[in-house]
C-alpha cells in the first residue's frame, strides 16, 4: 500500500477503483467453481436417491416383484439380483462401483444390460425434445418481442387481450389433448402426416408440435413482458435518447435482457418437454425413454427404472448447467453473484 | 432520558467480505436535545441507528441508557426499551405496512392491555398531534402523500410514549415543500414532550438547523464532534470542510469540488487516516505528510466536547477559493 | 376487499367457477352416481344425442354423467397433492431461506435444479416405489410441486426479510406470533394464493398424464385423466368422449388460474376500487377566462426554442389530462438554464418532451426547434439526426440508466456510429478520449468493463461522456445528482461547468436543489403544476416574487437559516393533473391569494428585465409588502 502516497490527482480527478483490494481470483474462476461444486453436489444426492428407489419399496422386495404367485426361492433370487439381501453399506459400496465402471445391472424382463436400453432410446426421445426445445426458443423469443413491440405503452388493446385469452387456453391445455386433436386433424382428416411411428421427418412433426404448443402459449406470454419491462427500463430510455435504429434497440438492448429471463423460465420448459415426450410417445407409438419408463414401471423392471432415473435426472442437472452458464454470458452481473 | 454510545462497533459478513460498518463510535445525547450524526451515503451513520434500536447486533462497546447499560441484544429489544427509544424511518411509505390501515399501524404500537375504546382515543389524540385530521385514521398508506405518511411514522412512534427518538434521514424522501412542515413539526414535539433526538442526515443544511451539536462520520468513524454553530463556523477536520464547502448554496459563487475520488470499499479501508487518499490536506497534496498513510488519527482524540481525528487538524481551518 | 375481488373479470369468472367445480364435486356422486355407472354395452361407444349429451363410452357409461360424478376424486386429488405440496413447500423454503449464507445458496441452487425435475417423472417413480395408484399419484404429483412452492416461499421469506416495515414493526414493539400474522402473511398471501391455485391446475393436468400412463387412477374409480385416456383411445368413433373430458381439464386449469388472480388481487389494497388516493371532486380542470402570457422574445442564433409545450395523457373515455401546460423557453449558446419545481411539477416531462421521448399514450404539442430544426416539420430521419447529434440528456439514476449487459464501450460508441458515420476504430478512439474528458482515469479499461464495475459517480461520468460523443450543442441534465452524495455531486458540477466553459455547450440543468441550481445557472424557470409560474436571473433568486418560489426558499434549511425561526410550512400539497384548480394553479395554498386568483390564470408577465412572474398578487402595484412576508430564507444570520 506504500504506492499509495505516490498517486497524486492533479485535477478533480478519481482515483481509479479507489483503494479496492485487487481481486483474487478472476470471477469466472469463482463461478465456475462454485456452478461445479454445486452440480457435484446434486449429482451425489441424485445417484443416492436412484440407489435407494428399491429399498425404499416397502415390504420385501422380492415379495413384491415376484408377486405372491412365486415361490420363495424365486423371491430370494430378485433379491439377490437387486442386491437387496447384503448389508447396506456393501450395497452402497457396489453400486457407486458399478455405477463408475458404467454397469447400470440387466433388465429383468429382457436381460439385456440397461445401458444397450438407454443407448436404444435415447436418441430417439432426445430428438422429439431437442427439437421441440428449438421450435419452442425460435419461436416465442422472437414473438414475444415482436408482441411486446406490438403492445408497448398500452398500444393495440384488442392484440393483448386476444393473444393474453388464447395463450391461457392454451397453456392449460394437456399434451394428451393437444397430441390427439393434432393426430386427429393432420393425420386422419388431412392425412399430411402418420399418425404415429417412428421413421423420418414427417414421423416428428406431431410430436414435437404436441409437446411444444403448451411451452410456447407460457414462454410467449413471459418474454411480451419482459420485452414491456425492457422497454419501460432507464436504460432503453437512455439509447433512445440517443436516436438510435429500432433493430439496434431491440437487438442490443432488450433481447439481452429478454433472453435472460427465456433462459431462466426455458429450464423448467425443458423439464416440461422431457415430461410431455413420455406422454406423445406413447399416443404417436414410438419408441423412446417416454415408453421405456412406463413399461417398466408397469412390470416393475427395477434397473431399468433406476438407469432411466439417473439418465433423465443427470440430463435435467446438465441442463441447468448450460442455462446458467449462458446466462451468466449475457448478464455479467450473475458472475460475481 | 440521555443516550450514550460508547465506542461502539458494528459488524456484517465474515472473512473476505466483513465490513466493520461502525467502528468505536462515541456519541453523547444529553436529555432534551438534538445530536446530528452527517455523513454520506455508506458511512454507516443508517447503522448506528439499526444498533441502537436493536435491529443490528453490537461488535463491541456500549449503549448506555440514562447510564444504564442497555447493549445486550436482550435489553434492545424488550419492552421496557422500546418505550423508551424509538425511530423514525427514512422512507415512510416503506416503513409503512401497505395492507394495514393507518388507526391499525396506531393501534398495534400502543402498549398491550388498553381497551379498544382507550386506544382508539389514543389513537386519535397521536393523529391529531402530528396535525392529521381524524379521517386519516381510516386510510391506507398508499392513499397519503409522503408528508402525511412521514408524519403517521412518527405518530407511530410517538404512541409507543418514548423518550428518546432516533431521527434516520426523515425528510429525504420527502418533496422539498413539505420538508419544512415535517421539521418544524419535530422541533414543536420536541419542545412540548421534552423529547431527545439522534437526528441522521445526509443534509448539512438540516442537521445544522436541527442539532445542537454535529458529529460527523465517513466510513464507519466519527471524524469531529463539534456544538453546531462552531462546527459550521470553524470546522477543524478535512472532511468536514469538505463537506461544507461540497453543499451547493444561494447567494454563494460555486467553490470547486474539494474532496476527489469517491468512498473507498468499506471492506478495505485505507490504511493510518481513512481520508488520506482524498483529503486536500493529506499526502496527494503534502507528500511530506506520510504520518497520515501510517498512523491512525483516530488514536489521537480525546473524550472532549470538541473533537477532531486529524492529525493536522488545526491547520486545515483555511477559506474556501472561489472558481 | 371483498367488493374488490368481485369488481375484477377474472375474480368473478373464477369464483363463479370454483363455486361450480364445488358444487358438482359434493353433490354430483349422490345425484347422478347411479346414472354415471349405469353400465350398457350394447349403447357403447355412441355419439352425442338427447339421452346422452357427450355420448357413451366403451361400455355404454353415460359420459356427460361420469363426468360430473368423477369431478370429485379428480379434485380430491389435485387438492390432496396441493396440500402435501404447500405442506413440504412451504417450511422447506422457508428454512433454506433462514439458513447461514454460505449454506444458503448451496441449498438454494439445489432448490432451483429440483424444479427442474419434471413433476410428472418424480409422480413416476413414487408409482415405480409404491404401488401405482391414488395414493401414489396424490403423494408423487405432491412432491414434484413442492419444489416450486419451496422457490417461492424462500424468495418471499427472503424478499419480506428486509423490508423496513418489519423492522418499524418490530422497533414498535409488535411480537413475533403478531408479526408473522398481520405483517409477514397479508403481505406475501396474493404470491400465495397464486402458487396455490397454479399448482391446483398443474396438478389437475398431471395427473391425467399419470392416468394416461397407466400410473394413476385405477379402475373401477375414475377421474377425467382416466375419462380422458379412455376417451383418446376410441378418438376416431367418438371424438367427444375425449373432448369432454379434455376440456373440462383445460377450463378447470383456466378457472383456478383466474381465481388466484382474482384472490391476490383482493388481497392488495392498492388496487382496492376507489382507492385512488385523492379525491378529484374537489376542483375542475377548467381555466377561467382565457390569459396570455407576455410575448417571448427569442434569442438570435437560439440552440434551443419551445413554443407552448404540452404534454397530455389520456384520463377515462375520451378526455386528455395535461400535464405540461403551455412551457415556453429558449436557450442560447453556452447558457445554462435552470428548471426547478418538485415531483409532480412537470420539470422532467419537459425534458423528456424536448428530446422527444414521451411514450404513448401521451401527446406532445407546441413548437420545438433545435439548432434551428423546427422538429415537428421534418420527416422523422431528419428528427433522428437532429436530436441524435444535438442534443444529448443525462439522466437522474446513473444506477439504472446504463445497460448492464452491454460493455462501456458499446453503449458509448453506438451513437456516434449512427449519426457521425464512424469506423469502429475511430469510435473507441473519440469514446477514450471522452472518457478522460470528464476525468476517468485509464479510459482503455473502463471501455472493457460492464456499468456494474463502477461506482455511482463513474457511471454517471460515463453517462455525461456519451453525451458529449456527439459534440452537441444543448446538454439536458435531468436531476444528474440527486442520486449521488454531496461531495460527488460536486465534482459533478465541476464537470458539467468545464464542459460547458470548454465546448460551449449550452445546458439545461432540472433539480429540486434552489441551491445547486443558483450556483450552477445563468437563468432559473420556476414550475408549479405543469406550467412556468416565474422566470429570474439565478443570482437572483432569493429576490424572487411568487409566493411559491418564496415559499421553496423557506421551506428548507439552507446554510444560512436562522437556526431560531421556523421554516416556511406550505399547506396541502401539489395539485395532480385531474385536479388542478381553476385560475392560478397555486392559490389554494397561497396565504397571499386574492380572490381573482380563484377566478382568473395569471399570465407570465415581464416585470423587469429578465424577470417574468406569474402571480396577480406580484404583479398589482401593492405586491411587495405582501409578497415580504411569505419567505424568510433572505436575511442570513452568517453562519
Amino acid at each position: 500500500m506504500s504506492a499509495m502516497t505516490e498517486v497524486s490527482y492533479s485535477d478533480g480527478a478519481a482515483p481509479s477503483e479507489p483503494l479496492r483490494a485487487p481481486r483474487a481470483t478472476n470471477p469466472w474462476v469463482a463461478f465456475v467453481r462454485r456452478r461445479i461444486i454445486s452440480v457435484v453436489v446434486i449429482l451425489l444426492l441424485l445417484a443416492t436417491v436412484t440407489f435407494s428407489l428399491v429399498r425404499l419399496i416397502p415390504g420385501d422386495p422380492g415379495v413384491i416383484i415376484g408377486g405372491t404367485a412365486s415361490t420363495r426361492a424365486e423371491q430370494m433370487a430378485i433379491d439377490h439380483r437387486l442386491g437387496v439381501d447384503r448389508p447396506f453399506l456393501t450395497q452402497y459400496w457396489t453400486y457407486w462401483s458399478n455405477l463408475l465402471h458404467g454397469d447400470l445391472g440387466r433388465s429383468f424382463v429382457t436381460n439385456d444390460p440397461v445401458t444397450t436400453i438407454l443407448k436404444q432410446n435415447a436418441g430417439a426421445s432426445l430428438q422429439v425434445a431437442g427439437l421441440a426445445l428449438l421450435l419452442v426458443l425460435a419461436v416465442s423469443i422472437p414473438g414475444g418481442i415482436a408482441l411486446g413491440a406490438l403492445t408497448r405503452d398500452r398500444r393495440h388493446r384488442h392484440v393483448e387481450n386476444w393473444f393474453t385469452g388464447i395463450a391461457s387456453v392454451v397453456g392449460a391445455m394437456p399434451e394428451l389433448l393437444v397430441a390427439t386433436l393434432l393426430a386427429y386433424a393432420f393425420a386422419l382428416q388431412l392425412k399430411v402426416f402418420p399418425v404415429g411411428g417412428t421413421g423420418g421427418i414427417n414421423f416428428l412433426v406431431l410430436p414435437v408440435l404436441a409437446i411444444s404448443l403448451r411451452p410456447i402459449a407460457i414462454l410467449l406470454r413471459l418474454v411480451r413482458v419482459e420485452t414491456l419491462s425492457a422497454l419501460a427500463t432507464d436504460y432503453v430510455r437512455t439509447a433512445r435518447s440517443k436516436r438510435l435504429p429500432a433493430r439496434t434497440l431491440y437487438l442490443r438492448h432488450v433481447l439481452p435482457n429478454v433472453v435472460t429471463a427465456a433462459l431462466t423460465i426455458g429450464g423448467l420448459l425443458f423439464a416440461d418437454l422431457i415430461a410431455g415426450t413420455v406422454i406423445v410417445e406413447t399416443i404417436f407409438a414410438r419408441r423412446g425413454l417416454g415408453t421405456t419408463l412406463v413399461n417398466a414401471v408397469l412390470s416393475r423392471d427395477y434397473p431399468v427404472i433406476q438407469g432411466m432415473v439417473l439418465v433423465l435426472g443427470v440430463a435435467v442437472v446438465f441442463a441447468n448447467a448450460i442455462v446458467d452458464f449462458l446466462l451468466a454470458s449475457l448478464d455479467p452481473r450473475q458472475v460475481s453473484r | 432520558m440521555s443516550l450514550q454510545l460508547r465506542q461502539l462497533s458494528v459488524r456484517y459478513g465474515r472473512g473476505r467480505n466483513a465490513i466493520t460498518a461502525v467502528d468505536h463510535v462515541d456519541i453523547d445525547v444529553p436529555k432534551g436535545t438534538t445530536v446530528g450524526l452527517v455523513g454520506e451515503s455508506g458511512c454507516g451513520k443508517s447503522t448506528v441507528a439499526r444498533a441502537v434500536i436493536g435491529l443490528v447486533p453490537v461488535a463491541g462497546g456500549q449503549i448506555l441508557l440514562d447510564g444504564k447499560d442497555v447493549t445486550s441484544d436482550r435489553a434492545r429489544n424488550s419492552n421496557v426499551f422500546r418505550r423508551s427509544v424509538q425511530m423514525v424511518f427514512q422512507d415512510p411509505y416503506s416503513s409503512l405496512n401497505p395492507r394495514m390501515s393507518i388507526g391499525s399501524a396506531l393501534k398495534e404500537a400502543l402498549a398491550h392491555g388498553r381497551a379498544a375504546e382507550e386506544s382508539r382515543r389514543t389513537a386519535a389524540e397521536m393523529i391529531e398531534l402530528v396535525g392529521l385530521p381524524q379521517s386519516a385514521l381510516k386510510r391506507y398508506p398508499h392513499q397519503l402523500s409522503g408528508g402525511q405518511r412521514q408524519r403517521v411514522a412518527i405518530a407511530r412512534a410517538l404512541a409507543v410514549g418514548p423518550d428518546v427518538i432516533v431521527l434516520d434521514e426523515v425528510t429525504s424522501a420527502l418533496d422539498v415543500s413539505v420538508q419544512g412542515s415535517v421539521l418544524n413539526l419535530l422541533r414543536t414535539l420536541q419542545r412540548d414532550l421534552g423529547l431527545t433526538y439522534l437526528f441522521i442526515s445526509h443534509d448539512l443544511s438540516t442537521v445544522r438547523y436541527m442539532s445542537d451539536v454535529v458529529a460527523v462520520m465517513y466510513l464507519g468513524r466519527i471524524v469531529e464532534t463539534t456544538p453546531t454553530l462552531e462546527l459550521f463556523a470553524a470546522p477543524q477536520h478535512p472532511y468536514t470542510v469538505g463537506l461544507i464547502e461540497s453543499v451547493p448554496r444561494l447567494n454563494h459563487p460555486r467553490v470547486r469540488a474539494p474532496l476527489v475520488g469517491d468512498l473507498p470499499d468499506p471492506r478495505n479501508p485505507p490504511p493510518g487516516c481513512r481520508l488520506s487518499p482524498r483529503c486536500p490536506v493529506g499526502p496527494i497534496h503534502r507528500p511530506d505528510r506520510k504520518i497520515c498513510t501510517t498512523e491512525d488519527p483516530q488514536a489521537i482524540t480525546e473524550l472532549t466536547v470538541h473533537r477532531t481525528a486529524c492529525h493536522f487538524a488545526a491547520r486545515t481551518a483555511q477559506p474556501s477559493v472561489p472558481v | 376487499m371483498i367488493k374488490s375481488f368481485f369488481r375484477n373479470a377474472n375474480g368473478i369468472a373464477g369464483s363463479i367457477g370454483v363455486l361450480l367445480i364445488a358444487a358438482v364435486s359434493i353433490f354430483a356422486p349422490s345425484i347422478w352416481g347411479k346414472k354415471a355407472h349405469t353400465i350398457n354395452v350394447v349403447n357403447g361407444d355412441k355419439g352425442p344425442s338427447g339421452a346422452h349429451w357427450l355420448g357413451t363410452d366403451r361400455l355404454g357409461h353415460d359420459i356427460f354423467y361420469q363426468l360430473l360424478v368423477s369431478t370429485r376424486l379428480t379434485m380430491e386429488m389435485a387438492l390432496g397433492a396441493t396440500g402435501i405440496a404447500i405442506l413440504v413447500g412451504i417450511p422447506l423454503g422457508a428454512g433454506a431461506a433462514l439458513l447461514p449464507e454460505r449454506v444458503r445458496m448451496i441449498a438454494l441452487r439445489a432448490l432451483d435444479t429440483l424444479i427442474a425435475f419434471p413433476g410428472l417423472l418424480i409422480a413416476i417413480v413414487f408409482a415405480a416405489v409404491l404401488d401405482p395408484g391414488k395414493f401414489s399419484a396424490v403423494l408423487g404429483v405432491g412432491i414434484g410441486l413442492s419444489f416450486s412452492f419451496a422457490r417461492v416461499a424462500s424468495s418471499l421469506t427472503l424478499a419480506i426479510r428486509d423490508r423496513e416495515f418489519i423492522s418499524a414493526a418490530r422497533v414498535v414493539g409488535v411480537g413475533r406470533t403478531r408479526l408473522m400474522v398481520r405483517h409477514v402473511l397479508p403481505n406475501i398471501a396474493d404470491s400465495l394464493a397464486i402458487a396455490t391455485t397454479v399448482s391446483i391446475a398443474a396438478a389437475i393436468v398431471t395427473m391425467a398424464g399419470l392416468s394416461f400412463l397407466g400410473l394413476g387412477v385405477q379402475l373401477p374409480s375414475v377421474d377425467w385423466g382416466r375419462m380422458l385416456t379412455t376417451g383418446v383411445q376410441s378418438f376416431y368413433l367418438t371424438p367427444f368422449a375425449a373432448l369432454g373430458p379434455g376440456i373440462a381439464i383445460a377450463l378447470a386449469a383456466l378457472v383456478f388460474g383466474f381465481f388466484g388472480e382474482g384472490l391476490a388481487r383482493a388481497a392488495n389494497p392498492v388496487l382496492w376500487p376507489g382507492s385512488g388516493g385523492d379525491d378529484d371532486s374537489a376542483t375542475a380542470t377548467a381555466d377561467g377566462p382565457p390569459t396570455v402570457d407576455d410575448p417571448y422574445e427569442p434569442v438570435e442564433d437560439g440552440v434551443l426554442d419551445v413554443r407552448d409545450l404540452t404534454v397530455s395523457f389520456p384520463s377515462g373515455r375520451k378526455r386528455r389530462q395535461q400535464v405540461v401546460r403551455g412551457v415556453s423557453l429558449d436557450l442560447a449558446p453556452g447558457e445554462t438554464l435552470g428548471i426547478v419545481g418538485e415531483s409532480g411539477s412537470g420539470k422532467s416531462l419537459t425534458a423528456l418532451a424536448i428530446a422527444q421521448l414521451v411514450a404513448h399514450p401521451g401527446v406532445v404539442e407546441g413548437r420545438i426547434t433545435v439548432n434551428g430544426t423546427e422538429l415537428q416539420r421534418v420527416p422523422l430521419k431528419e428528427v433522428d439526426r437532429t436530436l441524435g447529434t444535438s442534443l444529448a440528456v443525462v439522466f437522474q439514476d446513473p444506477m439504472s440508466s446504463l445497460n448492464p449487459a452491454v460493455k462501456i464501450r458499446n453503449q458509448l460508441i453506438e451513437g456516434v456510429r449512427r449519426h457521425r458515420g464512424l469506423s469502429r476504430a475511430e469510435a473507441v478512439l473519440a469514446a477514450r478520449r471522452r472518457l478522460g474528458e470528464v476525468n476517468l482515469p485509464t479510459p482503455e479499461r473502463q471501455l472493457e468493463r460492464y456499468p456494474h464495475e463502477l461506482s455511482g459517480g463513474q457511471r454517471q461520468r460515463v453517462l455525461i461522456a456519451m453525451g458529449l460523443m456527439n459534440e452537441p450543442n444543448v446538454l439536458i441534465a435531468d436531476e444528474p445528482t440527486t442520486a449521488l452524495d454531496v461531495t460527488v455531486q460536486a465534482q459533478i458540477m465541476d464537470l458539467l461547468a468545464g464542459i460547458n466553459a470548454e465546448h460551449n455547450t449550452a445546458v439545461v440543468l432540472i433539480s429540486h436543489n434552489l441551491g445547486l441550481i443558483s450556483q450552477n445557472c445563468d437563468r432559473v424557470l420556476v414550475m408549479y403544476a405543469g406550467r412556468v409560474v416565474e422566470e429570474v436571473a439565478a443570482d437572483r433568486l432569493t429576490e424572487a416574487e411568487h409566493p411559491y418560489t418564496r415559499a421553496l426558499l423557506g421551506a428548507v434549511p439552507d446554510m444560512a437559516h436562522s437556526r431560531e425561526q421556523p421554516l416556511v410550512s406550505i399547506p396541502g400539497q401539489m395539485p395532480d393533473a385531474r385536479s388542478t384548480p381553476v385560475g392560478c394553479a397555486y392559490h389554494p395554498r397561497c396565504p397571499l391569494a386574492v380572490p381573482r386568483c380563484a377566478e382568473q390564470r395569471p399570465p407570465l408577465q415581464l416585470n423587469a428585465v429578465g424577470h417574468r412572474v406569474a402571480c396577480w398578487v406580484a404583479n398589482s402595484d401593492e405586491a411587495p409588502a405582501g409578497a415580504a412576508t411569505v419567505g424568510t430564507a433572505t436575511s442570513g444570520d452568517g453562519a
